[in-house]
């Protein structure tokens, strides 16, 4: 409605009129959806959604403490984060100090609701409890209880959480935590045990963990949260459960230990001297300097592909520089390399990376360099684009070099990596280019010129991979240039020299026993010789130097740069995901039909079955008028308001309530093909949805999310710029949303492109809240779309996991990809990275009407996702910090690529490389920033990973299999002894084990049994349809794929031993049953 | 040939014959104490020489012919639902028949007919839930084959204490309330299977012992080999109590195996589990021949996880010598008409998060609550894979008179209404898992049983304490 209005004034926004219209948007929208909750057809009267300005609002809605945003706002001016939370812990304390127990609780949720800007459900969640136990010597102490959503605070929280703790402590005069040396040995003990279960990023020493227990004033302690208990150090009277206390782990380890340098920042400024034992803790992790690992390796996940063994040639080779689409930790390829790595790298894959973090989200940029592939008829080719990619993937017998993967310097400065040198690449060679110089369009022989006449370095497209090979391949390459000759501007050189010129990366088309050059000039040159009247003569006498590098530098008699001398490895890790949020079942209600719905949960069953009643616990109302009670809050029978009564387990007479809804939707319930419940309410109070908003959610094939919404996940990736071309928007809409008419524009923080299946999922929402509007409410449609392409200009909320803090986002356009892509800063402000992290989108209005904190599970992590609160503007100092490293300029200068010559500390170029938060210190906006490479169009690449095409496991790991063994930078036997001993064995050993441990489950009902009744029926429904929990089937699922493997692939002795070991004991355990099924042969592997 | 007319001539005539070398002395010693099967023994088992030694170690008294009997059951299983219930009905059938059996419980009904029923009743039942109500009283729901009931036992009564663990088959007195919509049952009395008290009939018998040891783990950086090859020593001496021994049980976990928990290969010093049972065979065949050698699997041993566990296949068995024989886990040996049973232990890892008291430093109460529950694995579903199939082995039919477990690495001896136990001593030092969870294990300690009294010795090999 608001669009149509301002579609007349089309001028161009700037940054504040742009703010202005969402937040009048926003106001807008919630003064419509109160107007309609406050018709008392809702479980609450007002939206449930708080709309907040700022950090400090959000806060006060998260915590709802009144008044406590304007001191935070206050103190924000004058101190750090830290101290502020810091400070507002103390004063929150005083406000509840009569009850020291309260006062503790809220003050360490308040600090770490700072430290965590108010967005995180950790301040509400992680912390299960905060309480005053008793040492020996009967002194007090504080006890902080950690679960499991702390994780999302990150460590510095977690272990500045602990630090609030004691000065609140000391506020209110309690005395210090007192460990006996039984607990230091339980922390032990658990930590380690923990570490088996989950992996800790960083294990402390026993010592570690001794000291910090036995000298942190406040005692870390945790809920019960894992499965596993300890084994040794049982019943212990303060330490409550014998289950792994993961809390308490992370706030310890990742937290305590791992941030120790950290904190001792803080407590040394603040005179806490009795945390300065955290000095002598090495904490070792934090310095990651420039180390290269194979960790990213670890894990390797069967059907998900390694595309680079760590630092090998053939690998990614590292260019430095920002797309429109990178940054924030996504990183660009050439969507030709995607499509050449078996399709597997779809724009949004997450690939999990060697550096410079852990993993990144892979965007397009068609202006690097692509894969150089070997051809069936022997050709070496450069592929630079994805129609070539398409026209000759068939062709690719070998992936000799798998292109560029283009990172920017914000990543390795977010990640405190120090550079690693830099490819030679045309960006860097143009800043050696004398002025007036034209740089493009260089050719083979101007190339040399330019680089005898101006003693330049040689032109990169000339420079080859001469630190790859070895003085033999060198020397074994003269002499095959002695053997070749000069012919129709080509040079040809005999077949046997290919291997050192693939590794090269020279291009070349084979021709019989010759290979034909047409770039052969530099190549010459290079290697000591020139070109007289079509003859080639050597002018420089042979000689080695003391690196095949530095012997072509002597030879050639110019500068030649290492072309590629950081190569980056690399796997497939999550794919993509772009796909609505359907609950397993389907959900189109909140609303308890028990068992009577069987197994699908029907509403409309339970109704049959029970003839209409039955009874459920439920909050009830009780009609002021007829007095009639009923889990709606209107009256079914005659439809006036009712009142809240409580919760009750009683009979609910759900055929009047259906007759009700049909009657007041005017919609017939036998028109419904499904309609499903839910078998229990989570919530505390056990409020149910009006039942008509279900309905209509079923007649739009609609799922709903446990807090009333619904949801649309994908995974998030950054876009700065975008051409309206390529968001399928036309001039005309370009300029509706305050844009100028441009190719190329850069996108206001808050607006977001999203995939066209989201488009689709949330048109068919707009029509079920203008169905609510009209048939629910009685109030005029909303939304009012005729097509997707209207949700243009719509708000929506932005949620991510993890978090209870929403961020209002505004639909510019669509892309063909299964990615959400918005500006870095609207991620950030989610608490999102881009190194593929996922999140969820809701219509506003959606949230406005529907969302109620009432229906949130009970259970821990039951506020998380939830949107408690609402960012409508997003303030850069307010957002996660990672998105300030983001850098914005056009061309990396000359002493970036200089200073990764000597491995620089990124930090030393911060100001040079203007990163948002430089922009915004110098320019005072963050607007107007720029990128490094283009992209043509952010929808060209790969659009879904053939992980998710393949059908079956056996198809992608025969894929996977098949592209190891096609990539030179990958070595299979490797890949396939990863596959079986980290994923394969381990599954199967598992399911084996717990096969015979299991547990069962009853098919009609759903009821779940430890152990099978005797009776072999169902005790609850008396169904005799029992069955297992695990099956054969999961034992064996491996087993055929394992015992290929093991036999195509080289892989270790031990291992085979364990396969066949394995294997041996499967056989034995399920003898041959039924008839012998030709998936589950055993051959070969009679060791015994 | 008669002894009468044995000369020298005749003797080297009948040695050379068959292909033996004698020495002169030798010659002198058989003439001296001849008898037709000495000679007959000497050629038999010569290996082309014969010489004073070999001739005295032929005359060396032998101890008595071994007396046991290991019948292998053809173990039936399959993987369906059914096969599980069927194994918990066996289960339920085995351990009733020795409840009701006892006579507190005589005129027991089913749990059906009980729920028709007035007043006091005795119902036999597996427990299917335990819990208690808000008010601390403990609900146990119990199930026979048809029907299902609650039982009550008040927070007041002293049977509130006693530990009761889901899947454990008791026996309920108690009174039927049905007063609430379904009956339910207030227990006064909980009727276990139990041991009956036995007193060793201390016959006048020559001390025959049984020696037992767990979890060698050969293969293992840590196995004790000094330790190992001393006590080898020790059965080879002339020691009173060594020769006296005519039975060795190792109770499973003989090799380290491989892939047993990840990583394991670091602490291997023989990667192939082969070579590791051929490492343990030629120990085993340095062990004099009259002592009978029984090996059981263990969960680190290449034989399938579940329980029962098999044999050794033949390639394994293949290797050692004839003294050795192979038992299944678990398995009742008859003993000289003694019953021994001997089982791995891995439930007692479940049994000491189940069981108020016991640790790994003292398995005695686990071992004990086994005993008594009649059942080698009381509660299904932990760390204990078994095998479903028609007959449950798991459950202790006969009683015991010697009760050998291993598995916990620690070392307990202790005595259940005259069912002499033991938790049998390893062969392996403290391993970084073990240090890691601050468990010291007792190793190298052989245990030995008289099968004739109620004798027990320890002989202990570990050096780092003695």
């Amino acid at each position: 409605m608001t669009i149509l209005h301002s579609t007349m004034l089309s001028e161009v926004l700037d940054l504040e009129s742009y703010r202005k219209k969402i937040s009048d948007e926003v106001r807008e929208c919630f003064d419509l959806a109160s107007q309609a909750r406050e018709l008392g057809m809702d479980v609450t009267d007002k939206v449930e959604i708080p709309l907040a300005s700022d950090m400090a609002e959000r806060i006060e809605a998260l915590i709802g403490i009144s008044g406590i945003a304007d001191q935070i706002r206050d103190l924000s001016k004058k101190m750090s984060r830290e101290e502020v939370s810091l400070e507002m812990s103390r004063r929150v304390a005083n406000i509840f100090k009569d009850n020291k127990k309260e006062a503790l609780d809220k003050a360490i949720r308040v600090g770490l609701a700072i430290l965590t800007e108010g967005i995180l459900v950790a301040p509400l969640e992680g912390i299960a409890d905060v309480y005053i136990g008793k040492n020996a010597d009967g002194s007090d102490y504080v006890g902080i209880s950690y679960a499991g959503p702390i994780r999302g605070a990150g460590g510095t929280a977690q272990a500045l959480s602990v630090l609030i703790g004691d000065v609140v402590r000391r506020e209110l005069g309690i005395t210090r935590y007192i460990p006996t040396e039984e607990e230091i040995e339980r922390y032990i003990e658990e930590i380690e045990s923990y570490d088996r279960i989950k992996h800790l990023q960083y294990l402390p020493t026993p010592d570690e963990i001794k000291l910090v227990v036995k000298n942190s004033p406040v005692c870390i302690d945790g809920e019960g949260s894992e499965e596993e208990e300890v084994s040794g150090h049982r019943d212990m009277a303060r330490v409550k459960t014998n289950r792994i206390r993961g809390g308490m782990c992370l706030v310890l380890c990742e937290g305590l230990v791992q941030k120790a340098r950290k904190i001792l920042k803080y407590t040394s400024s603040m005179h806490l001297e009795e945390w300065s034992f955290l000095s002598s803790i090495s904490g070792k992790s934090d310095d990651k300097g420039s180390k290269k690992s194979d960790k990213f390796l670890k894990d390797i996940v069967a059907g998900r592909p390694v595309f680079s063994h760590p630092s090998r040639p053939g690998g990614f080779r590292l260019r430095y520089g920002r797309s429109r689409v990178s940054g924030l930790a996504a990183a660009s390829l050439n969507p030709a390399t995607m499509y050449i790595m078996g399709k597997f790298i779809a724009i949004g894959s997450q690939i999990k990376v060697e550096l410079p973090g852990k993993a990144a989200a892979v965007t397009p940029c068609d202006t690097i360099d692509g894969p150089t592939v070997l051809l069936r008829n022997g050709d070496h080719v450069k592929i630079n684009n994805i129609e070539k990619a398409k026209e000759l993937y068939d062709e690719v017998v070998e992936i000799t070099d798998a292109g560029e993967i283009l990172i920017a310097y914000g990543d390795f400065l977010e990640n405190n990596y120090n550079l690693p040198t830099a490819s030679f690449t045309k960006e860097w060679w143009m800043q050696y280019l004398p002025d007036g110089l034209d740089g493009n369009e260089v050719d083979q022989f101007r190339a040399v010129e330019l680089s005898r006449q101006y003693n330049i370095p040689l032109h990169p497209d000339f420079d080859y991979y001469w630190h790859d090979i070895s003085f033999e391949e060198l020397e074994y390459l003269i002499s095959a240039v002695e053997n070749g000759r000069l012919s129709d501007n080509s040079f040809l050189i005999p077949y046997s020299a290919s291997e050192v010129l693939i590794k090269l990366g020279v291009q070349f088309k084979r021709s019989g026993n010759f290979l034909v050059l047409n770039q052969y000039y530099p190549l010459l040159v290079s290697l000591g010789y020139d070109v007289f009247e079509d003859k080639i003569k050597r002018v420089k006498p042979y000689q080695r130097k003391s690196s095949v590098l530095e012997t072509v530098n002597y030879l050639s008699g110019i500068t030649i740069k290492p072309r590629a001398p950081t190569r980056v490895g690399s796997r497939l890790g999550r794919p993509e995901k772009a796909g609505d949020r359907k609950m397993k079942p389907m959900v189109h209600s909140l609303f308890p039909v028990e068992s009577y719905g069987e197994a699908r949960r029907s509403i409309l069953n339970a109704n049959k079955k029970t003839d209409g009643t039955y009874k459920a616990e439920v909050f009830f109302y009780r009609c002021t008028s007829c007095g009639y009670e009923s889990p709606s809050p209107t009256c079914p029978k005659c439809g006036s308001r009712s009142k809240p009564i409580g919760t009750k387990n009683s009979e609910i007479d759900l055929s009047v309530i259906l007759r009700k809804a049909e009657d007041r939707l005017g919609i017939k319930l036998d028109e419904l093909k499904e309609f499903k419940g839910v078998k229990k309410l989570m919530s505390k109070e056990k409020v149910a949805e009006p039942i008509e908003k279900g309905i209509l959610r079923a007649i739009h094939g609609i799922s709903v999310n446990k807090d009333g919404t619904c949801r649309f996940d994908m995974s998030d990736i950054p876009i700065t710029h975008f051409r309206y071309k390529e968001i399928g928007i036309s001039k005309e809409k370009l300029s509706e949303l305050g844009y100028e008419v441009k190719d190329v524009n850069e996108i206001f923080p808050q607006d977001v492109i999203i995939p066209r299946k989201a488009a689709k999922y949330l048109f068919d929402v707009s029509k079920f809240i203008d169905d609510l509007l009209v048939r629910y409410y009685g109030l005029p449609p909303f939304y009012s779309l005729k097509s997707e392409e209207d949700l243009v200009g719509h708000l929506v909320i932005g949620l991510a996991p993890h978090t209870s803090g929403g961020v209002v986002g505004r639909i510019i356009g669509f892309s063909d990809v299964n990615a959400f892509y918005a500006h870095p800063f609207f991620h950030a402000a989610k608490r999102r990275n881009c190194d593929g992290d996922e999140d969820s989108v809701m219509l506003l209005m959606d949230g406005f009407l529907n969302f109620s904190a009432r229906y949130l599970p009970s259970t821990t992590g039951g506020l998380m996702d939830a949107p408690l609160v609402l960012s409508v503007l997003i303030n850069p100092d307010e957002i996660d910090k990672e998105a300030l490293n983001v850098d914005t300029l056009q061309k990396y200068p000359l002493i970036f690529y200089e200073a990764t010559e000597r491995h620089a500390a990124p930090s030393e170029l911060e100001e040079t490389m203007m990163t948002m938060k430089v922009r915004i210190k110098k320019t005072a906006t963050y607007r107007n920033s720029s990128y490094t490479f283009d992209t043509s169009d952010i929808n060209k690449g790969v659009l879904v990973s053939s992980y998710k095409t393949l059908a079956t496991m056996d198809d992608k790991i025969s894929e996977q299999l098949g592209l190891a063994r096609r990539i030179r930078a990958v070595d299979a036997d490797d890949v396939a002894a990863r596959v079986i001993s980290t994923h394969f064995l381990p599954d199967m050993y598992g399911n084996f084990r717990r096969f015979f441990s299991q547990e069962f489950r009853c098919t009609k009902c759903n009821a779940k049994y430890r152990r099978i009744p005797l009776s072999g029926r169902c005790m609850k429904c008396g169904s005799d349809s029992l069955t297992l929990t695990i099956h054969k089937g999961s034992v064996i699922k491996y087993l055929d794929e394992t015992l290929k493997i093991e036999k195509e692939y080289n892989i270790p002795k031990y291992l085979k031993e364990r396969i066949d070991n394995l294997a041996r004991t499967i056989k034995e355990t399920f003898p041959d049953e039924e008839k012998p099924d030709a998936a589950i042969k055993i051959t070969g592997l009679d060791m015994y | 040939m008669i002894m009468a007319d044995l000369d020298k001539a005749s003797l080297l005539e009948y040695f050379t014959k068959n292909g033996v070398l004698v020495s002169p002395s030798a010659l002198e010693k058989i003439i001296k104490y001849s008898s037709s099967s000495l000679i007959e023994d000497l050629v038999k088992n010569s290996d082309g020489y014969i010489d004073d030694r070999i001739v005295e170690a032929a005359l060396k008294p032998k101890r008595e012919m071994n007396d046991f009997e290991v019948y292998l059951p053809e173990v039936r299983f399959n993987s369906s639902v059914e096969d599980f219930r069927k194994m918990f009905v066996s289960k339920y059938e085995k351990l009733s028949r020795i409840i009701s059996a006892s006579s507190s419980m005589r005129g027991s009904i089913s749990i059906k007919t009980a729920k028709h029923s007035q007043g006091q009743v005795k119902v036999i039942g597996m427990v299917s839930e335990v819990s208690m109500t808000k008010n601390g009283h403990k609900r146990v729901l119990i199930e026979d084959l048809d029907d299902s009931i609650q039982v009550f036992i008040l927070k007041d009564r002293g049977i509130i204490n006693e530990v009761i663990l889901e899947d454990e088959v008791i026996g309920i007195i108690g009174n039927v309330s049905s007063s609430s919509k379904d009956p339910v049952i207030f227990a006064d009395e909980i009727v276990r299977p139990d041991i009956p008290y036995r007193i060793l009939d201390e016959t006048k018998h020559e001390p025959v012992f049984v020696a037992s040891l767990s979890d060698i783990h050969i293969g293992s950086k840590t196995f004790r080999k000094n330790e190992f090859q001393d006590m080898i020593k020790w059965f080879e001496s002339s020691d009173d109590t060594s020769l006296s021994t005519k039975y060795l049980i190792l109770s499973g976990d003989v090799v380290d195996g491989i892939g047993v928990y990840p990583g394991q290969e670091n602490d291997l010093e023989l990667l192939n589990p082969l070579d590791q049972y051929e490492a343990l065979a030629s120990f085993v065949s340095q062990i004099p021949e009259d002592i009978t050698v029984f090996i059981m699997p263990g969960n680190h041993d290449t034989v399938r996880l579940s329980e029962p566990q098999p044999v050794f296949p033949e390639k394994i068995r293949k290797m050692f010598p004839s003294n050795a024989v192979f038992l299944p886990n678990p398995y009742n040996l008859k003993l000289e008409g003694k019953n021994v049973l001997v089982y791995h232990g891995m439930s007692l890892n479940d049994m000491i998060e189940l069981i108020p008291g016991a640790n790994y430093d003292s398995i005695g109460k686990a071992i004990e609550a086994i005993l008594v529950r009649r059942h080698l694995s009381p509660r299904y579903g932990g760390n204990t894979p078994l095998i479903p199939s028609s007959v449950d082995y798991h459950v202790i039919e006969e009683v015991p008179d010697i009760f050998i477990t291993g598995h916990i690495h620690s070392h307990y001896i202790g005595n259940y209404k005259g069912v002499r136990y033991v938790n049998s001593s390893t062969w392996q030092s403290q391993t970084e898992y073990q240090k890691m969870m601050n468990f010291n294990p007792k190793p190298s300690k052989l245990t030995l049983f008289d099968l004739y009294s109620r004798t027990v010795i320890v002989k202990d090999f570990d050096k780092s304490t003695s």
